[in-house]
C-alpha cells in the first residue's frame, strides 16, 4: 500500500513536470520500464492511472494516454509469453515507438529528439538490468526452485 | 505454471482497463465529462503554473551566473530595446506603406482595432498552456501575442485553459512577408516553417527576391492569421542553389521559455 502511494506520488510529480516544462514523457517511460522489468498486475493500474493523470496535466482528451500505455503494456505481456521482455533491444524499440506515436497524436508531429533520449535511457537501464540484476534474480529463483 | 497464471490474470485486467479507458476517452471526446475534468485540472494547473515560474527563475539564475547585476540589467534592457525596435520598424514600414496608399485612395479603411485578453502561461513545452479558456470567451484559432510579437494561435480550448500552437512547431506553416528595416514595402513573400526549439525556416521565397540578414519576418495575414505581426528576424540566408525557391534561417525575437504573461487577440 505504502509503495503504491509512493508510486502514485511519483506519477503526480512527473505529470506536473510534464505539464509545465518537461518535454520527455517520463510517465510512459516509467510505466513501460516497470511492466517489462516487473510484470505485475499493479503495473497495469499504473498505466491506467498514469495515463489519466497525464491527460489531465497536458489538457488532452481524457483516456487517450491510458489507451496508449495499456496497449504498449499489452504488447509486453504478449512478448513475455515466449521471450524475456527486459531484453534491451525490445524495450528500447518499444519505448521509442510508443513515444513517437504518442507524440504524433498529441503534438501533431514526431518529436524525434525526446523519443530518442527516452529510447537511449531505456537501452541503458534494460542493459544494466539484463546484465546484472535480472541475471542474479534468475539465478536466485533457480536456486530456490532447486532447494524446494 | 505461475508465470502462465500471472499472464492470464494480467490479460483479463488489461482488457477491463482498456475498455474503461476507451469509455472515458469517448465521454471526454463528446465533452460529457468536461465539468469533472475542469474540476480535476484546476489544482494540477495551479501546481504547473508554480512549477513553471520556479523553473524559469532557476534558468534565469543559471544564466546570470558569473554576471554582475549591472551587466544583467544591461542585457535585459538591450534585449527589450531590440524587440521594441523590430516592432517599431515593422509599424514604421507599415505606416509608410499605408501613407502611400492613403495618398492615392483617400478614405481607405484603417485596420480594425483589436481587443486583447491577458493570460498567464502555466505550461510551456511543445505547446504553450494558458490559464484562460471557454469561460473567458476564447475560441480555437485566436491569435496569441506578446509585446506585439506573434507567438501562435489557440488550438484547443477547455473550460479554464487553452493550448496554444506555437510558431516554432514543426507542423506549422505560416504565410509571411519579409520587410527590410528603414524601407517601405515588402521585400519578399514566403512560408515560415517551424523547427524544434524556437528556430524557424523561411521557405518558398523566389530566387529573384532579395533576402538579407536582419530582415524582419511578419505575418502576411493569409490563412486566418492576423496581418503584420512580427515573428522573427532573418539570422542567416541559405546560400543560393539551383532550386526554384531560396531559404533562410529565422530566429524568434523572444525567449519563448521565459514567457509568463501573453495576450490573446479576442477581436
Amino acid at each position: 500500500m505504502k509503495n503504491n502511494l509512493i508510486l502514485l506520488m511519483i506519477v503526480l510529480i512527473l505529470a506536473v513536470l510534464q505539464g509545465s516544462f518537461l518535454s520527455l514523457n517520463l510517465i510512459l517511460f516509467l510505466v513501460l520500464l516497470r511492466m517489462a522489468l516487473r510484470p505485475e498486475a499493479k503495473n497495469l493500474w499504473l498505466a491506467f492511472l498514469g495515463g489519466l493523470i497525464l491527460d489531465l496535466a497536458k489538457n488532452q482528451t481524457l483516456g487517450f494516454s491510458a489507451i496508449v500505455f495499456l496497449l504498449a503494456s499489452g504488447l509486453i505481456i504478449l512478448y513475455s509469453k515466449r521471450f524475456e521482455p527486459a531484453w534491451p533491444p525490445f524495450l528500447t524499440f518499444l519505448v521509442l515507438g510508443t513515444d513517437l506515436l504518442w507524440g504524433r497524436w498529441v503534438n501533431g508531429y514526431f518529436n524525434w529528439s525526446s523519443s530518442l533520449i527516452l529510447g537511449f535511457l531505456a537501452l541503458l537501464i534494460s542493459f544494466f538490468w539484463w546484465r546484472f540484476v535480472g541475471r542474479s534474480l534468475n539465478e536466485k529463483i533457480k536456486l530456490r526452485n532447486k532447494l524446494e | 505454471m505461475q508465470k502462465g497464471l500471472l499472464i492470464k490474470k494480467n490479460e483479463k485486467l488489461l482488457f477491463v482497463l482498456l475498455l474503461a479507458s476507451v469509455l472515458i476517452f469517448f465521454l471526454s471526446h463528446k465533452k460529457w465529462i468536461s465539468g469533472l475534468e475542469s474540476g480535476l485540472t484546476r489544482p494540477l494547473s495551479w501546481l504547473e503554473g508554480q512549477t513553471l515560474v520556479g523553473w524559469q527563475n532557476l534558468q534565469n539564475n543559471f544564466n546570470s551566473l558569473g554576471k554582475t547585476q549591472e551587466e544583467q540589467k544591461k542585457i535585459l534592457l538591450l534585449e527589450g530595446r531590440l524587440r521594441q525596435l523590430a516592432v517599431e520598424q515593422n509599424q514604421l514600414s507599415l505606416c509608410q506603406e499605408e501613407n502611400e496608399k492613403v495618398k492615392k485612395l483617400l478614405g481607405a479603411s484603417l485596420p480594425a482595432k483589436w481587443q486583447f485578453m491577458e493570460a498567464r502561461v502555466i505550461g510551456l513545452n511543445e505547446k504553450m498552456k494558458i490559464d484562460k479558456g471557454v469561460k473567458a470567451g476564447l475560441k480555437p484559432g485566436m491569435v496569441v501575442i506578446s509585446e506585439n510579437i506573434l507567438l501562435g494561435r489557440i488550438e484547443t480550448v477547455n473550460d479554464n485553459e487553452s493550448l496554444v500552437q506555437m510558431v516554432y512547431e514543426p507542423n506549422l506553416k505560416i504565410p509571411v512577408v519579409v520587410k527590410r528595416p528603414n524601407q517601405a514595402g515588402v521585400q519578399a513573400r514566403g512560408l515560415l516553417n517551424g523547427q524544434y526549439k524556437s528556430k524557424m525556416i523561411l521557405d518558398r521565397v523566389l530566387q529573384a527576391e532579395d533576402l538579407q540578414k536582419g530582415d524582419i519576418v511578419a505575418s502576411s495575414g493569409e490563412e486566418n492569421w492576423l496581418p503584420d505581426l512580427v515573428i522573427g528576424q532573418i539570422e542567416e540566408v541559405v546560400p543560393k542553389s539551383a532550386e526554384v525557391y531560396q531559404k533562410a534561417k529565422v530566429s524568434g525575437l523572444l525567449d519563448y521559455q521565459q514567457l509568463r504573461i501573453v495576450f490573446v487577440v479576442v477581436k
